[in-house]
């Protein structure tokens, strides 16, 4: 919100701060073993917390790729997923993370996938309470971000992936991010699909990387091109499959 | 015991120094300027009525408000102090506004109606030099053309076995100085007024404000120091105007902070240039032929950009010694911002260009690079690049030798490319000329004196700003007289205390410094003996000055606070110029550095980001004076030639600024800065040199990119041509198959 008041846009007349509402600042381990984060959680502290670090270690590293340390003191899980284009976002959509509300009627909870894909909370008044991450997590996770520089930048694409494999090394389950700049970061549904129940051969892949770079939909603008970060985008998510050979 | 900690290091680094933007006075009022809306545009009309209505505002300012010139600029005062009937980038000023806060100003001046007529917007070298382009000044739009020509250029390329011709594109770099412009203005009750303002020459600025103003000089007090930052930008006058005129129209104290946003909009730059080079080399490798062209995008008005583009063809054949030589350079007035004084001062653009000629060369011809250079690389006793005689140092092979020894050993260390990452190493050299060169004023001096109160004073125009001219003053003085830093009072930046040294620029500071001292000091010593014998009764023979007194037999024989309590203070001053060639070539330097750069880098396959892995610089420049000093000036000039290289660029579409603060405008991070920084200060001078030491405040930032560039080729094939380097250009590259495997 700074940097879009100094970048010119209006800020709103009243502020309220959520900051006392310790509960909302907690990450704790639920009855069935997966993470919860509360919305309020400065990202330093998800960062080094020990459940993060041991159960979900990329969302840490994803973690530390945002701004700079002071301002990890100061910012939230909750305020990075509710900018639309936090850098935290990516790996919690290939984790498959879900989101838990505060409205009117009681706590909700969705898909982080719904929410992320409609841009809007589930009422009006809601207020993000926490954030679930399943664990143990089955699979392997990999997450890049690329910026112009190499820290506290905004980024040009980051990619987030979670894939299961079978026995028979074929795909079981796959779930693949991209975002950057303005763009929102999305899950790329179609690739996923064509990849489920098949094997990494090349020609796989090969047929793959056309298909990121249309289906991530990343946006560009006078600093990197749309084909660039699109090329990125799929760059790096083919790297991460094909180093699971 | 070189390894001094700066006099204002603790202050700085615990930020408990308070730079002139943090003063504040009683009945300070707040101002703000006025810009204008379009890069070139009439002005149709302008009113500051209502502006002048809002409570809070004081005084509001335009054209009409200027007493004497209306025009700044250090040679040609071209630029408009405030604007009548035309802007010409987005930085003119059009009128500025004094306020009892900073929020009224800011809305006072959303209050002022300016009506424009746009004009076509030049924003570009090529549409100014267009036969249809609209006149952007009287004159035309080329403010300046430079050359040299040495042998026949057409005959020696005929003799060329290989000639290799390309075009460079170097961007526009921002100075990113901590501190933005600004200050406080305060007109004193005796009508004088002091400046408190940030700059790298208090009496330059005096005499312009005085021009302004119709003051005369020296009821103008420029209080300089410190500053936080500068490297070449704030040489020119910058919000000194606004807040003098404000504050001699409401009679009280007027203090101006740009915004970053407003520095951006306004400040000047470096000059975006596009120099195209043919070089050519015989069967054994000689240089023969050497052909430049270079087209420098000044911006709006001339500041100093007709000297940093003399600079530049002065430094095209660089350190190498070439039968056939052919330079031509304009300076071109465009709609983009102003560009002007920066670090380097049109060296680094045109090193980029030499230095990847070389590499290009050899690879055509099929020789080391190294060994490229080696043959062509001048040797003591060789003229200077216009052919005037220099002061001879061996630094440019020195430099060459010392890069090469760390080149072949960087080499063999090198890390092995892994499946997603390539590793390259490359190297540059140069030279750079220090002073202003040969027919400009160049004046300097400085004035030492005991006090009554026992204080050694050394006194000199320069300015503090960050590149440790304060701990350069304490070394050479307490060596040159043999005192402690304790025994002595450094007073620089104020134009009523100190004496004019000429300006904080092109690498002066330090050898004026130091040849002050060696005119002072011999005086000086005797008349502090001369007074000790008076005092003491000891022959003059065994005295001398030693800590905190003058000395006899081992021991302190008289303090400095006896020496001078009850007398006349000794003072003993000196004026010279820097010292010239004796040739009469115009702008031609005499004292030179040299550098030898090696950069190792590491590009990513799948994203095309380049991270400079290990810079190792290897400079001469005479015998070094505060090694802290000293590196930090190579070790911060690497860095920030290392963000002129990947990623800084002042991006400019239809004369608007694309990039407005530093969110998008980007200056290197820690994590971007190698941990392998290294510096190889190359201290000899031949026997006899009286020189002493030289400046190494821009030779740092020359070569890098060179050296960058030369790394990336290395590593994945790809030439660079322009900066900064885009990832996607090297992605580019890579699916056009330029990747080879260099690491087998």
């Amino acid at each position: 919100m700074q940097m879009q008041r100094e970048q010119g846009l209006s800020f709103p007349p009243h502020l309220i701060s959520l900051e006392g509402i310790r509960e909302l600042a907690d990450i704790e381990e639920t009855v069935d073993g997966s993470i919860r984060i509360g919305a309020l959680t400065d990202l330093e502290t998800c960062r080094n917390h020990p459940l993060v670090k041991e159960k979900c270690p990329v969302l840490s590293e994803a973690i530390s790729t945002i701004a700079s340390p002071a301002v990890r003191n100061r910012g939230t899980i909750g305020g990075n997923i509710l900018y639309g284009v936090g850098d935290a976002i990516p790996v919690l959509l290939a984790l498959d993370a879900r989101l838990s509300w505060f409205c009117e009627n009681g706590i909700r909870s969705e898909w982080m996938y719904d929410y992320v894909s409609e841009q809007e909370s589930p009422a009006e008044s809601a207020i993000l309470t926490d954030i679930t991450v399943s664990s143990p997590i089955k699979g392997r996770c990999f997450f890049r971000k690329v910026g112009r520089r190499e820290a506290f930048i905004p980024s040009v694409v980051t990619v987030a992936m979670y894939r299961e494999m079978t026995d028979e090394q074929t795909i079981k389950e796959i779930r693949m991010v991209a975002g950057g700049g303005v763009s929102t970061p999305r899950r790329l549904k179609m690739c996923e699909r064509e990849l489920i129940g098949k094997e990494l051969t090349d020609d796989v892949l090969a047929s793959l990387s056309d298909s990121i770079k249309e289906e991530s939909a990343l946006i560009g603008d006078v600093f990197a091109s749309v084909d660039y970060r699109r090329t990125v985008a799929a760059n790096l998510l083919l790297a991460a499959l094909q180093s699971d050979r | 015991m070189k390894k001094k900690i700066r006099p204002d290091g603790k202050e700085k680094v615990t930020g408990r120094l308070k730079y002139l933007t943090d003063l504040t006075f009683p009945e300070m009022l707040w101002a703000k300027v006025l810009r204008s809306a379009y890069p070139h545009a009439r002005i149709l009309s302008l009113s500051t009525e209502k502006a002048r209505q809002l409570p809070g505002v004081q005084a509001v300012i335009t054209h009409e408000d200027v007493p004497a010139l209306n025009g700044f600029g250090i040679v040609t005062p071209d630029q408009p102090v405030l604007c009548k009937d035309t802007v010409r980038y987005v930085g003119d000023a059009v009128a500025a506004v004094a306020a009892e806060s900073v929020e009224i100003a800011a809305r006072a001046l959303e209050l002022i109606e300016v009506h424009y007529e746009p004009l076509p917007v030049v924003d570009s070298p090529e549409k100014a030099l267009a036969k249809s382009a609209p006149l952007l000044h009287p004159g035309g739009n080329i403010l300046h053309r430079a050359g040299f020509q040495r042998g026949d250029i057409q005959t020696a390329f005929s003799r060329c076995v290989n000639v290799v011709e390309e075009t460079y594109e170097v961007p526009r770099q921002l100075h990113a100085y901590m501190e933005t412009e600004g200050g406080v203005i305060v007109p004193e009750k005796d009508g004088t007024l002091t400046v408190y303002v940030g700059t790298q020459h208090g009496f330059k600025d005096r005499f312009q404000l005085s021009r302004i103003l119709g003051m005369p000089e020296e009821e103008i007090r420029i209080i300089s120091s410190p500053m936080g930052g500068s490297f070449g930008g704030k040489d020119e006058l910058n919000i000194q105007p606004y807040g003098a005129l404000l504050a001699l129209a409401t009679g009280r104290p007027v203090k101006i902070h740009q915004t970053r946003q407003e520095s951006m909009r306004s400040s000047i730059k470096r000059h975006p240039m596009s120099i195209t080079m043919k070089t050519g080399v015989d069967q054994n490798g000689r240089l023969l032929a050497h052909q430049t062209t270079i087209t420098a995008d000044t911006g709006a008005y001339a500041t100093l950009g007709p000297a940093i583009l003399d600079f530049a063809v002065e430094h095209a054949c660089g350190p190498y010694m070439i039968e056939a030589v052919d330079t031509k350079g304009v300076s071109v007035f465009t709609n983009n911002g102003v560009s002007g004084e920066f670090r380097g001062f049109g060296g680094n653009q045109i090193t980029f260009a030499l230095e990847g000629q070389m590499d290009r060369l050899a690879a055509a011809i099929g020789i080391d690079a190294l060994e490229l250079r080696r043959l062509n690389i001048r040797r003591e006793q060789d003229p200077g690049p216009l052919g005037q005689r220099i002061v001879q140092t061996n630094g440019a092979l020195e430099v060459l030798e010392s890069a090469a020894q760390v080149y072949r050993d960087k080499k063999q260390q090198m890390p092995k490319a892994s499946e997603w990452k390539r590793t390259g190493i490359g190297m540059a050299v140069t030279m750079h000329g220090g002073g202003l060169g040969f027919g400009r004023m160049d004046p300097a001096g400085g004035r030492l004196s005991l006090k009554e109160n026992g204080k050694v004073e050394i006194a000199f125009g320069f300015e503090e700003a960050g590149q440790g001219i304060l701990a350069v003053i304490e070394a050479v003085a307490t060596e040159e007289l043999g005192c402690r830093k304790e025994d002595l009072s450094i007073v620089i930046g104020d134009t009523a205390l100190v004496p004019s040294s000429g300006s904080t620029t092109a690498s002066r500071g330090t050898s004026m410094v130091w040849h002050s001292l060696q005119r002072l000091k011999g005086s000086f010593i005797k008349q502090v003996l001369a007074r000790a014998v008076q005092k003491t009764g000891a022959e003059e023979s065994v005295l001398s000055i030693g800590p905190g007194g003058v000395w006899k037999n081992g021991k302190c024989a008289l303090s400095f606070e006896s020496l001078a309590a009850g007398e006349e203070p000794i003072v003993v001053s000196t004026q010279f110029d820097f010292p010239v060639s004796p040739d009469a070539i115009d702008s031609a330097h005499y004292l030179y550095t040299y550098s030898g750069v090696v950069a190792q880098t590491e590009v990513d396959l799948l994203t095309g980001r380049i991270k400079v892995t290990g810079l190792h610089q290897s400079t001469a420049a005479g015998p070094v004076v505060n090694e802290m000093g000293y590196r930090g000036q190579i070790e911060g000039g690497g860095v920030m030639a290392l963000g002129y290289t990947l990623m800084e660029d002042v991006v400019m579409t239809e004369g608007q600024y694309a990039t407005e603060n530093f969110d998008s405008y980007l200056v290197p991070g820690i994590q971007d800065v190698p941990f392998d920084l290294e510096l190889e200060a190359i201290e000899t001078l031949p026997p006899g040199d009286h020189y002493g030491p030289r400046g190494v405040g821009e030779i740092g930032t020359v070569a890098v990119a060179p050296a960058i560039a030369n790394a990336i080729y290395d590593a994945i094939g790809f030439r660079v041509s322009r900066l900064p380097v885009k990832p996607e250009a090297v992605l580019q590259s890579m699916e056009r198959g330029v990747l080879y495997e260099n690491q087998s």
